[in-house]
């Protein structure tokens, strides 16, 4: 199911060109997560045809889906000049999967479908539309214009033994509408299960060969041998044995059939409820009668109608989701423990939560990426808010040296969100099956952790600025042991040197508690030669040597100075540090990491070289170049901007490329072609 | 046991270092005694392993611990010594530099076949071919290195990454001899200036998709 779905949002991801339908009024408010693709937006980005000469996607994709090479993506009956919209819910006990989109033409979409699922599908008419069941687990709706897609797997499965052992007499979790059905369904399988089990004990044929009596020739047989008392004995014993094998014979075949025909049921039951589920989306979606998320402010807020891509997640119900998919969905012998009821009781905290969304944006030298977070809860707003009130430190900025090959810059307040958890670790509580029985107590408790933990304290240790740097990754030498052989090949042990990538980076906390955080870095010394590490004091500083060969870095300094906590593998940082000197770093990139409270900057190039000689394949060696060519560099900013708080990642392209958006597309065409050339020499070089 | 089974197994008996090394000794005497040892050398690799050691899994296989892994040798060293005609049977193993040895001493070819049987089922495997993997006729004096353990199509099977393990790993047999060398029949071993040892050098990669083969058939003087 999950190839499926990443499959048709890939192909889905290809396309869509003109005005906007909207079939966001097809998606319920309950959704857990949504993606749209904006056609307009994609129009001026590429064309079908352009998608058409990919050999990657008629190879593979057509391929996936019983398509010949000479059918062209028009000819699908999709309507890829609309919108499509794709979202996920947990209603009904199943984790259901929708993708709504436009047809051009009805029959030959279902020509598309009967070539899939020849086999297995099947055909109804319905009012207002025509269903078509897949398989068990996928059910496409269609009228002219608009088609559903629906991929659901039903999350309420029992366990044999749960129910062998159970104390209530219930068959099923009475938790939706189909049960009538499914209840008939046990009823048939019982009955099957009775048939069985009686054709199991009337068979009497012997399991274990018995010794044969020699047949007596003429009629006339040697009189049977007079048996001692011993080899009575013995006889009885055998016979006896030979009872007791087949009766646990017999009672292990019962429970086997059993056991079977139990998850057969239980495959049945969940058959009639992903029909039920996908029915009811379906008639819901075609009548109109769905509560949709289209103009609601959690979605509107923070979804740009521009992006090419939306994703819309809300965060509490996929938790949520999850949790549920846990305690019924993989473990799901646990659910009758809890019984009926527990759905409706699992969601206490209605109360509003965050939800987030990434916009996705495919431009003419970048893919950009914006993500927002909002809650329409304006206390938690004002928290999340809080937690943002923070501004990075010009003296960690100093530690990022102009070479560098990469940094993420971290600025939060940590005061902020200490109080922001208690809120976050309530609600999950009040939320999670286990616990919300006891929210009360969990209030209480949380609350009394509130009046002990200092949270000015915390943010006194760790101010919530940090700073990781990567300087730079540089090659040293590294012995290794080796063989040589003389003349008469006698061999001869010896040491030998090659070169070896190493990480040289820093890590840099502030602190307003200098004195304590020493005290955490002199700690091990006095535990250092009992446990056998190089951890010595150096003047100023500590260090932890390694033993060569032993890790790819040599040395770990360790150091506290003026309000700032650091480790690093340079010892020139250690020494500016101590000297009072800093990098000489450029105007932007501190700009960037003084007005972002995230701030991450990767050199692709420099991480591209370096790693280039470290692969030892013709592929990945290949693979690299290309990146090296096409590759910009990456960029992560995030603050609070119009009371919400946002994050943009982009990613910088090179290389003839039309636009972002093609670029994805090149770059798979020729990943795979790589992948397939190399596939077809070592073929050659084997074959 | 299938054949890619334990061609994952020494990927991860190797844990995934890009270089490594075997050399394959055998000391062979007049009367077909003689004294064999066997080493895997991933020491070009150590900082590598020592990474990988600190890890659960690589690459979706098991990382072996340092106590499994000398346990394993201690196993393979147990099922040496029972073999009769097979004794003074040691391994060890340097986690420094990553280096695994093991010899032994044995008076017929036969016999070190036979420990050699027994080693690769220890793991309830059974590799077809491995008791013929040498063979000396005292009468014709004639030695024999057999190979009958293909991983060509197993090789097919396995991902591009675990293929890496093999990409610059290298084989390398030494056979020595009280009697002269007359004659070798792999040509890309070399014969040493007193005719009494031969060497053969190879790629791990060319010997699993059978370019090359390390089997020799060698004839010894009277």
């Amino acid at each position: 199911m999950i190839k499926k779905i990443i499959l048709s949002t890939f192909l889905l991801a290809t396309i869509w060109v003109t005005k906007a339908q909207s079939l966001l009024s097809n998606v319920p408010t309950n959704a857990a997560g949504i993606i749209k693709y904006a056609a307009e937006n994609f129009t001026k980005n590429t064309t079908l045809q352009k998608l058409d000469s990919y050999s990657f996607v008629k190879k593979d994709f057509f391929k996936m889906l019983r398509i010949d090479t000479l059918t062209s993506l028009k000819n699908l009956g999709i309507n890829f000049e609309k919108d499509v919209v794709q979202y996920f819910s947990m209603q009904d006990t199943s984790l259901t999967f929708v993708t709504l989109l436009n047809l051009t033409n009805a029959d030959q979409f279902f020509t598309i479908l009967k070539a899939n699922y020849n086999s297995t599908g099947k055909l109804e008419k319905k009012n207002d539309f025509s269903f078509y069941s897949a398989d068990p687990s996928t059910y496409f709706g269609w009228t002219n214009d608009i088609a559903i897609m629906v991929n659901t797997s039903y999350q309420n499965k029992k366990n044999y033994y749960d129910y062998l052992y159970r104390n209530d007499t219930s068959a099923v979790n009475t938790g939706a509408d189909y049960v009538e059905s499914a209840s008939a369904d046990s009823i048939r399988a019982a009955l099957m299960a009775d048939e069985m089990i009686e054709g199991i004990k009337a068979d009497n044929t012997p399991i274990v060969a018995q010794v044969k009596r020699p047949k007596p020739k003429n009629g006339k047989g040697k009189k049977p041998a007079v048996l001692s008392n011993t080899a009575k004995i013995q006889a009885l014993k055998k016979a006896k044995k030979l009872k007791e094998e087949r009766q646990r014979f017999v009672a292990d075949s019962i429970e086997t059939v059993k056991r079977d025909l139990w998850y057969q049921q239980q495959d049945m039951i969940a058959k009639k409820y992903q029909y039920g589920v996908a029915e009811k989306i379906m008639t819901t979606t075609f009548n109109g009668s769905i509560n949709s998320i289209q103009n609601e402010i959690k979605y509107t807020k923070i979804i740009e109608p521009t992006a090419h891509v939306s994703v819309w997640i809300n965060n509490e119900t996929l938790m949520s989701q999850y949790n549920n998919f846990f305690a019924l969905g993989r473990f799901y012998g646990m659910g009758s423990y809890y019984g009926s009821s527990r759905n409706s009781s699992y969601q206490k905290d209605t109360s509003a939560n965050f939800n987030s969304a990434v916009n996705i944006y495919f431009e003419k030298d970048k893919m950009r990426m914006e993500q927002k977070t909002f809650s329409t809860d304006e206390a938690l707003t004002k928290l999340g808010n809080a937690v943002m009130d923070s501004k990075q430190s010009t003296s960690l900025a100093n530690y990022v040296n102009a070479d560098n090959v990469g940094y993420l810059s971290m600025s939060v307040n940590t005061e902020a969100m200490a109080n922001y958890y208690y809120t976050v670790i309530k609600k999950y509580l009040n939320n999670n099956s286990y616990t919300n029985e006891y929210s009360d107590a969990v209030n209480l408790y949380i609350d009394l952790l509130q009046i002990l933990i200092d949270e000015k304290g915390i943010s006194d240790l760790t101010t919530g600025n940090y700073l990781f740097v990567l300087h730079d990754m540089k090659n040293r030498l590294v012995s290794y042991t080796d063989y040589e052989f003389d003349k008469e090949y006698n061999k001869k042990e010896v040491k030998k040197t090659k070169n070896e990538l190493t990480p040289n980076f820093t890590y840099v906390m502030e602190t307003r508690k200098d004195a304590f955080m020493e005290r955490l870095m002199n700690l091990p010394l006095k535990y250092a030669k009992k446990e056998n590490w190089n951890y010595t004091a150096k003047n100023g500083y500590n260090e932890l040597a390694f033993k060569e060969g032993e890790l790819p870095i040599s040395s770990l300094y360790f150091m506290v100075k003026d309000g700032k906590g650091i480790i690093t593998t340079s010892k020139e940082v250690v020494d500016n540090t101590l000297s009072g000197k800093s990098f000489v770093v450029d105007e932007t990139t501190k700009a960037d990491i003084l007005n972002h409270n995230y701030s991450l900057k990767i050199n692709t190039k420099k991480v591209l070289e370096k790693l280039g000689p470290e692969l030892s394949t013709n592929a990945s060696k290949k693979v690299n170049d290309y990146f090296l060519q096409n590759f910009g560099d990456v960029k992560m900013e995030s603050n609070i901007k119009d009371g919400i708080i946002q994050s943009t990642t982009t990613i910088n392209i090179k290389g003839e490329h039309r636009n972002s958006f093609e670029f994805l597309f090149d770059m798979m065409d020729a990943i795979n072609t790589i992948m397939e050339k190399e596939k077809q020499e070592e073929e050659k070089k084997i074959n | 046991m299938k054949k890619t089974t334990y061609l994952l197994l020494f990927c991860c008996s190797l844990l995934f270092s890009s270089c490594f090394e075997i050399i394959e000794q055998l000391m062979i005497k007049a009367d077909g005694s003689g004294t064999f040892q066997f080493v895997l050398n991933m020491s070009k690799s150590k900082t590598k392993l020592n990474s990988i050691s600190k890890m659960k899994t690589i690459n979706g296989h098991d990382v072996p611990s340092k106590w499994e892994i000398e346990n394993k040798m201690k196993q393979v060293e147990k099922v040496m010594t029972k073999t009769v005609g097979v004794s003074g049977v040691k391994s060890s193993i340097d986690f420094e530099n990553y280096i695994a040895i093991i010899n032994c001493t044995f008076v017929k070819l036969n016999q070190l076949n036979t420990a050699l049987k027994s080693v690769s089922k220890i793991d309830g495997g059974n590799v077809a071919g491995l008791d013929k993997v040498y063979n000396y006729d005292v009468a014709t004096k004639t030695f024999e290195r057999q190979n009958k353990f293909g991983l060509k199509n197993q090789y097919k099977k396995v991902s591009n990454a675990d293929k890496e393990v093999f990409a610059t790993a290298g084989y390398t047999s030494i056979f020595k001899f009280e009697n002269t060398i007359e004659t070798a029949s792999n040509k890309d071993a070399t014969i040493s200036p007193s005719k009494k040892a031969i060497m053969l050098k190879q790629t791990a990669l060319d010997i699993i998709t059978e370019k090359k083969s390390i089997e020799n058939k060698i004839k010894l003087s009277n």
